[in-house]
């Protein structure tokens, strides 16, 4: 296993407030991310994936109604740090993110290498010419010609704009990416190349990533640890060897045979029913009303723990513990 | 084999480029000497990049955009040229699901008005056997109770249950012919193969036949006949689904299938395989072959002569020098 954690995430709650009631978006997830590691964070939309995003760089929504728990970054918890500090030293500088979108997100009217370099003259404070001479730096480094710092990004193909947005998360030489959905609108060829773009960055600057992706297949190809989320819960969590080949959790499993495989014959089935309302989430289990293995009396009534199953595997499930089966 | 329902012939779709108000500076060819057919009770899927011309054959075949050259058939019944009229009594047979249905839905028509305008546009049916037959749409598509359903409004419902009044609205006609563009892209993995299996059972129930436009070739290897890959305007390759993924031909649909990725966890270790650069501008296509900028095969003569679409096997054609 090796590496020390460079991320260890405990009891995390964001909550926001919607009309009269509480959007429990995020709440209570705990998850460790190794360095030069990728974790998938895994599961369908509003299952608060990218509100785990939002939480971890604390760029919170006027209409947060809780935002509490412990992160760790290299051992220093800094959701203790006040917004000052933690713009200055953490965000960017230590964990930095592509947003879901981000390409169609570009300042039109500015040239692309200018864009690069904002978050070094913004949270940096470098001179306008040395950030741009980073910025270019970076660009090439995300497999872009020569000259396209001069572009704008109306001149850029999406799969372009794209690498344009990974440079932007790069140039501040973070050690954790987030990276949010980050081929959602490419073509599929686009995609696997921003993706071999991805595992060689990681390789060759030690990055660590959170990629979070409602695509399961494609989560495997950067994970080397999975955390499967379903209704504002981490359900499930592991290596990734171990949850894709033997997921443990009925959602994980269920989840698994919805995808059609290509180089299988295994015709896809789903899951009946739809996730729950996280405004009024169900009692004990979320996920018990759609569950095939329901244990009644136990799982629609008591919240289960987090069970140890070996190997740095834990499922949140009655069917591995709790003296039951 | 039965006579297809739909059939086209050397089919083009261009639209023009132009410059200033009146003088027309080059074409698009979204869609360039294309030729299939559709069998009865048969899917066939069209996979292929976006700007590829999927979505331009779809709606030519309906006659929703009007094809520059070539000729369609519906039933065996030419309506390339078919005037407003006949046109109109002939799309009750024919209908179009579209990718998001939170566009294609009108938010301010509940759902029972959304499946009832078709009919009211074609004058079918008094009031309440328009009712009834909205009705039954609504089971069909499983939005059950459909008294509870027909009363909601787009905003209350998920992207699923949005899908399926979109499939409802399509099927109360009673078509034969459906194009379906990306109707599940945007939908979660799971709702996926539930709104896919729905679309199954109603074509075997009805003997319907799809056009699948899909980016997506893991769901047509499960939920169609046949598959046709289409690059730059033109159909590249075309054959039955499983022998298409199991021996591609054509340099791209290799290309193509080597980029998709399965959940593997062996996967993190590999660099792909991926061809590079980017698909052609469609106003300036290369000469030849349209891939072969990007082929890793290219011989001198893909540059100049543009590759014949044959049978290389029984039911199996390309369009590629490598099988001359």
């Amino acid at each position: 296993m090796g590496e020390p954690q460079v991320l260890t995430v405990r009891k995390l709650f964001l909550h926001y407030r919607s009309g009269g009631s509480i959007v429990r978006a995020v709440d209570g997830i705990s998850f460790e991310l190794r360095g030069k590691h990728a974790i998938a964070l895994v599961g369908e939309s509003g299952c608060g994936k990218s509100s785990t995003a939002i939480a971890l760089m604390r760029l919170l929504p006027p209409n947060t109604a809780r935002y509490e728990g412990e992160v760790y970054i290299n051992g220093m918890d800094v959701m203790k740090l006040p917004e000052e500090e933690f713009r200055r030293r953490i965000r960017w500088r230590t964990i930095s993110i592509v947003f879901q979108g981000a390409m169609n997100a570009l300042n039109p009217v500015l040239k692309v290498g200018f864009q690069v370099a904002e978050p070094l003259i913004h949270n940096l404070g470098l001179k306008k010419k040395d950030a741009l001479a980073i910025a270019e730096e970076a660009l090439e480094e995300v497999g872009l010609p020569k000259g396209v710092s001069e572009r704008y990004p109306h001149e850029l193909s999406g799969g372009m704009k794209q690498r344009v947005c990974i440079a932007m998360a790069l140039v501040t030489k973070p050690k954790i990416v987030i990276l949010d959905e980050p081929t959602s609108a490419l073509d599929i060829i686009t995609q696997a190349n921003i993706i071999n773009l991805l595992k060689q960055l990681k390789q060759e600057r030690g990055l660590s990533y959170i990629f979070i992706t409602h695509d399961l297949a494609l989560s495997s190809e950067l994970a080397d640890s999975v955390a499967v989320m379903y209704a504002g819960k981490i359900v499930e969590r592991g290596p990734a060897d171990d949850v894709y080949l033997s997921p443990a959790h009925p959602y994980m499993r269920l989840l698994l045979n919805s995808i059609p495989r290509l180089r299988q014959d295994i015709p896809p089935s789903f899951i009946p029913g739809a996730p729950p309302d996280l405004r009024d989430p169900p009692s004990g289990c979320r996920f018990h009303p759609r569950c095939p293995y329901i244990i009644r009396g136990k799982c629609d009534v008591e919240e289960p723990p987090e069970f140890d199953i070996g190997g740095g595997h834990y499922v949140a499930c009655w069917l591995h513990g709790g003296g039951g089966t | 084999m039965s006579d297809p329902v739909i059939r086209a012939i050397n089919l083009k779709t261009y639209f023009p480029v132009r410059k200033g108000l009146f003088r027309i500076a080059g074409y698009v060819r979204a869609v360039d000497e294309v030729s299939l057919e559709i069998y009865p009770g048969e899917t066939l899927a069209l996979v292929g990049e976006s700007g590829c011309g999927k979505t331009t054959l779809g709606k030519t075949l309906l006659r929703i955009v009007e094809p520059t050259a070539g000729k369609i058939f519906f039933k065996g019944q030419e309506i390339t040229n078919t005037d407003y009229n006949e046109m109109k009594k002939l799309r009750r047979r024919m209908a179009m699901i579209f990718q998001d249905p939170y566009a294609s839905i009108d938010p301010s028509y509940s759902v029972f008005k959304v499946i009832e305008e078709p009919l009211e546009i074609h004058g079918i049916g008094t009031r309440e056997e328009r009712a009834e037959l909205v009705m039954k749409a609504l089971e069909e598509v499983r939005l059950i109770p459909p008294e509870e359903f027909a009363r909601k409004y787009p905003h209350m419902l998920s992207g699923g249950q949005r899908q399926r009044v979109a499939i409802a609205r399509a099927l109360v006609l009673r078509p034969d012919f459906i194009v379906a563009d990306e109707p599940v892209s945007m939908l979660d993995a799971s709702v996926r193969v539930e709104i896919l299996l729905l679309l199954r059972e109603l074509q075997k129930k009805h003997n319907l036949s799809y056009l699948y436009i899909t980016h997506d070739i893991a769901t047509s290897k499960y939920f169609s006949e046949r598959i046709a890959v289409m690059y730059a305007g033109k159909i590249i390759e075309l054959g039955p689904s499983s022998m298409l993924l199991k021996n591609p031909l054509h340099p791209y649909t290799r290309a193509l299938i080597d980029a998709i990725p399965d959940p593997d966890p062996s996967n993190r270790f590999r660099i792909r395989e991926v061809i590079k650069g980017e698909p052609p501008d469609l106003s300036n296509p290369p000469t030849g072959c349209r891939f072969h900028p990007r082929c890793p095969y290219a011989m001198d003569i893909c540059k100049q002569v543009i590759p014949e679409f044959k049978e290389y096997q029984p039911g199996h054609l390309v369009a590629c020098h490598l099988y001359d």
